[in-house]
């Protein structure tokens, strides 16, 4: 503190000094050596600089031309969007899914707690997670339902974003309804979680890519036959491993993954045909 | 309302926050166009085309450090600009100095600061001269700037000028910290050396 206060005195010192003398008296180096400005004063002058108000005024005019002439575009965002697209689910999804999983339990409940064989338990949830496949399908089927797919995009509707959060939302509460039957499972029968998922998610995938094709080929009013038509065919497919149990053991697990893979591609391969041909304006019939 | 309140109304559509945001920030982004570009002349278009870049993309900004982010688009605008000035073949910063320096009254100019720094610091009413002289000044620093290399002037500005951290700075031009705090340093060092040696006080 003392030495701060020593080098201020000296420095005013100086000052009083060098007012005291007269320019012609001191010279160049003299006048640099006494009053060079400290880094900081620079850089307090220079935050001091201003524009000319005239040039300012200049600027802001086409500034604020801009601003009139821009129209906003409000874009929601992310959890937003999820939110309304959460509102704009059927009901009739909610009460399906809700007595579906509601049922399962009630029938998991029904079975012996422990020592039940996992075929027992297989087959019905197979058929369950098939079924699972065909109601996302058919609530994301409605988009290409004959005149959704126009109205939607004639009305400016993002319809590949609106497709995505739908997909996202319903295959959400798909894996979660999946979730909790392997849980259940896995925890009666002694069987690795993983094990009992994998069984689950083969039925839910191929149903999920034999409807998809089902929904986005077939439009107009007879889509919710061809559903109801899918929904019996992927179920009896789905039930059929359980009449060969020895598929379910360790042994075959390899091929329940080859399976998986090979839907997983299949289904994706789908949903990009489906986003291309979203892109390119296929689904748009301006009549 | 703060700015993360006007970020929302604007991105809801109340398009009246925009100029709010204009008038608030003109000033620090034209000084930073000056400083970073070195013309006082381009600076106004710099700093009008900084505004109109982020009112043509306000609609996806997320908020975060509104002032920031249009230093960082200044930035890259004068950075632009400077690449431009030298494909045309001109020098990287070219000052447009036109003061018209007569060694007596250099001098004058140079006592009246070193007499009394407060002159040029702080005053509520600008006489003429000290306008002279504090325009001498911020003629001077430019071209001081200037000498360093863009990256070392631009991390040396928004430092100073802007109080940024060295962690902010490094978000904003895309280097890590330790980058940053050596073209600082060395910036100073040469800022500093040209204070001494003759520049802030040549004829």
């Amino acid at each position: 503190m003392e030495q701060n206060k020593e080098v201020q005195e000296n420095k005013l010192e100086k000052q009083k000094i060098s007012r005291n003398k007269t320019l012609g008296q001191m010279t160049y180096e003299e006048i640099c050596e006494e009053t060079l400005p400290e880094e900081g004063d620079i850089w307090k002058a220079a935050s001091q600089l201003r524009p000319d108000p005239h040039k300012k005024q200049e600027s802001l005019l086409h500034i604020l031309s801009s601003i009139d002439s821009k129209d906003i575009y409000s874009a929601p965002p992310f959890s937003e969007l999820l939110l309304i697209q959460l509102q704009y689910l059927s009901p009739v999804f909610w009460i399906l899914q809700g007595g579906m999983l509601l049922g399962l339990m009630l029938f998991l409940f029904r079975l012996p707690s422990k020592g039940g064989e996992l075929t027992d338990y297989l087959w019905w949830s197979s058929v369950a997670a098939a079924w699972l496949g065909v109601l996302s399908n058919g609530l994301l089927g409605r988009h290409f339902s004959s005149g959704m797919a126009e109205l939607e995009q004639s009305c400016y509707i993002n319809l590949t974003q609106m497709w995505t959060i739908r997909m996202i939302l319903v295959t959400g509460v798909d894996i979660f309804v999946l979730t909790v039957f392997s849980g259940g499972i896995a925890l009666r029968t002694d069987t690795f979680f993983g094990r009992v998922a994998v069984y689950l998610l083969v039925p839910f995938i191929l149903s999920n890519a034999c409807c998809l094709l089902g929904a986005s080929a077939i439009r107009g009013g007879k889509g919710k036959y061809i559903l109801a038509a899918l929904a019996v065919l992927t179920a009896l497919v789905a039930a059929a491993p359980s009449f060969l149990p020895k598929v379910y053991t360790a042994a075959y697990l390899w091929v329940w993954f080859g399976v998986l893979l090979l839907g997983t591609l299949i289904f994706a391969g789908q949903i990009r045909i489906c986003y291309s041909r979203m892109i390119r304006g296929e689904m748009v019939c301006w009549n | 309302m703060d700015e993360r309140q006007w970020i929302n109304a604007i991105q809801k559509g109340d398009k009246r926050y925009l100029k709010d945001i204009v008038e608030k920030y003109y000033d620090d982004i034209f000084r930073f166009c000056v400083f970073q570009s070195g013309s006082r002349e381009d600076a106004y278009d710099l700093a009008q085309e900084t505004f109109l870049r982020f009112i043509r993309y306000v609609e996806g900004y997320h908020y975060r450090n509104l002032k920031g982010y249009l230093l960082t688009i200044a930035m890259n605008l004068c950075r632009d600009y400077l690449v431009e000035k030298a494909r045309r073949g001109e020098r990287e910063v070219s000052y447009d100095r036109k003061l018209d320096r007569d060694n007596s009254s250099e001098r004058d100019s140079m006592w009246a600061v070193c007499q009394s720094p407060e002159a040029y610091l702080g005053r509520s009413e600008k006489s003429p001269e000290s306008e002279f002289m504090e325009k001498d000044v911020h003629d001077r620093l430019m071209e001081m700037l200037s000498r360093l290399p863009q990256m070392q002037r631009e991390s040396l500005i928004l430092h100073y000028l802007y109080d940024m951290k060295y962690r902010e700075i490094a978000k904003h031009t895309g280097v890590t910290v330790s980058t940053v705090k050596s073209r600082i340093k060395q910036g100073t060092e040469k800022l500093r050396g040209s204070i001494k040696r003759e520049d802030f006080f040549a004829n």
